[in-house]
């Protein structure tokens, strides 16, 4: 084993378990992901010292991740949507006094995020679960600071509108049935 | 940063959404060990595109046996041929340079996509428009942080101009019909303005249209449709199309949609093709320039001799 793959093992160790949660946030499926950080690695291999050498290795490599996701799956992502079970067995925050409707709520908001634009949902993982701020994201995404803010700000109203949209349409058909 | 909790009420449901995905992460263990070796056969194939090598003779003799025996496979389609998709819109001349680069289309009863259901894209040398028809007032859902928002008229309707501090990015919208609007967005690296993005909207008007297309399929698979139609120049990509069943539901479609990916001599999409992107399946050259391949939501959804069957029903030019 040469210098350069002892280096590129402690690189890829150092960054994979962030890299592959990253992906699977942005993705919300395994094996796309495991798609997604396998060619990115290879690619990563093939220019370690550009790679390594970046200012901040951790953005070059979800830059090089959100790349190949938006080229290549523009479509698919869009139309994604995670079964409930998924959210019920891994979500790690505290129980709510209303758990049912918590959960009702959390399996909609993943729809809801399945159906943003994949610029929208890319900052917003970035944002969220990353805890990036603008100018991280703009670096990710190859964008301007505004337009960073933007698509949060889009992804988040369109989200906040489909939910306000929905529970309407539950009270009426509850008013409906009431009379 | 902004304050997004303004926005969005509560993001700890958010957050914790974000995190249950991520637990769904691969085992990165599991991703090192094949990294010399994918970067190797990279590397073989480099070499063979750049030499003309005995690499590149080895992997057409491979796909020619490939073809041959995919001849055998039974032909599933049997459906009406891919219609082209019909926007409701046109958009004129447009200023500054701005060409089109792309289109999106989807079906107006896609029940899963409820936003941008079609759109146009243009790019010139300072700037990024997308022109969109959607079935949700964008001035309702864009909630400015730092933006702000004035009123004006395109073609005697009222609309809404939305611009960033920066002038880095512009919108606008307007009624197009009942329950329907159009959009523009704009973006650039440099200021642009109001009268930038009130420009491209007054070149929209509501004559329908067809985008040009590179792909045709002269028989759907029977009990098939295409439920989204895209093409994006800039992703090298000429077309892509997603096939569902007709009976597609929230529930239940999921796994059983594929996508139709198609070029006319893009050397970006062949390099996806061949490259590390293996769930792309049974590529085959169509024509004398064009190549296309499938792409299945779930490997299980469609077997190889159906995907064969229907490449041999894709024409690319």
């Amino acid at each position: 084993m040469n210098g350069v793959e002892v280096d590129f093992d402690a690189f890829a160790r150092e960054h994979l378990p962030s890299l592959v949660r990253f992906a699977a946030a942005l993705t919300g499926d395994t094996q796309l992901a495991q798609d997604l950080v396998q060619d990115t690695l290879v690619r990563a291999y093939t220019r370690m010292s550009r790679v390594a050498g970046a200012d901040r290795p951790d953005l070059y490599l979800r830059r090089m991740v959100l790349n190949g996701y938006l080229s290549w799956r523009r479509r698919w992502y869009q139309r994604t949507v995670q079964p409930v079970a998924d959210y019920e067995h891994a979500a790690p925050h505290p129980v709510t006094p209303d758990p049912a409707g918590r959960i009702a709520d959390r399996a909609e908001l993943a729809v809801l995020l399945g159906q943003l634009s994949r610029a929208q949902r890319a900052a917003i993982v970035l944002r969220f679960y990353e805890d990036r701020d603008d100018d991280e994201i703009a670096a990710v995404l190859g964008c301007a600071t505004a337009t960073v803010r933007s698509h949060v700000s889009r992804g988040l109203a369109a989200m906040r509108l489909r939910i306000k949209t929905e529970k309407d349409s539950d009270i009426t058909r509850g008013e409906a049935a009431t009379a | 940063m902004t304050n997004d909790t303004d926005l969005f009420g509560d993001t700890d449901d958010l957050r914790a959404i974000l995190h249950s995905r991520a637990a769904l992460a691969p085992n990165p263990d599991d991703l090192i060990p094949a990294v010399r070796p994918l970067a190797r056969r990279r590397r073989l194939r480099r070499r063979g595109a750049l030499f003309g090598g005995v690499v590149v003779l080895t992997t057409l003799a491979l796909i020619g046996a490939t073809m041959l025996r995919s001849v055998e496979a039974p032909v599933i389609p049997s459906g009406p041929p891919l219609l082209p998709p019909a926007f409701p819109f046109s958009v004129g001349n447009l200023p500054d340079g701005l060409v089109p680069t792309g289109w999106l289309s989807t079906g107006s009863d896609l029940t899963l996509q409820p936003f941008d259901r079609d759109s146009m894209d243009f790019t010139g040398p300072r700037a990024h428009a997308t022109v969109q028809y959607v079935n949700f007032d964008p001035a309702l859902t864009l909630i400015p942080t730092s933006q702000t928002s004035t009123l004006a008229a395109v073609h005697g309707a009222p609309a809404v101009v939305v611009t960033d501090p920066t002038g880095e990015f512009a919108s606008v919208s307007w009624p197009a019909a009942p329950g329907r609007w159009f959009a523009v967005d704009m973006q650039a690296q440099s200021v642009i303005g109001e009268p930038a993005v009130l420009a491209v909207a007054d070149a929209v008007t509501a004559t329908p249209s067809s985008p040009p297309t590179t792909l045709d399929i002269a028989h759907l698979p029977a009990g098939f449709r295409a439920f989204s139609w895209q093409q994006d120049k800039r992703a090298g990509v000429d077309d892509d199309v997603e096939l569902c069943p007709t009976t597609m539901t929230k529930a239940s479609g999921e796994k059983s949609c594929f996508t139709v990916v198609a070029s006319n001599g893009s050397q970006t999409i062949k390099r996806a093709f061949f490259g590390n992107f293996t769930q792309v399946r049974n590529v085959r050259r169509i024509g004398s320039r064009g190549w296309a391949g499938v792409y299945p939501d779930h490997p299980a959804g469609i077997s190889s001799a159906e995907i064969d069957g229907l490449l041999r029903e894709v024409s690319v030019g």
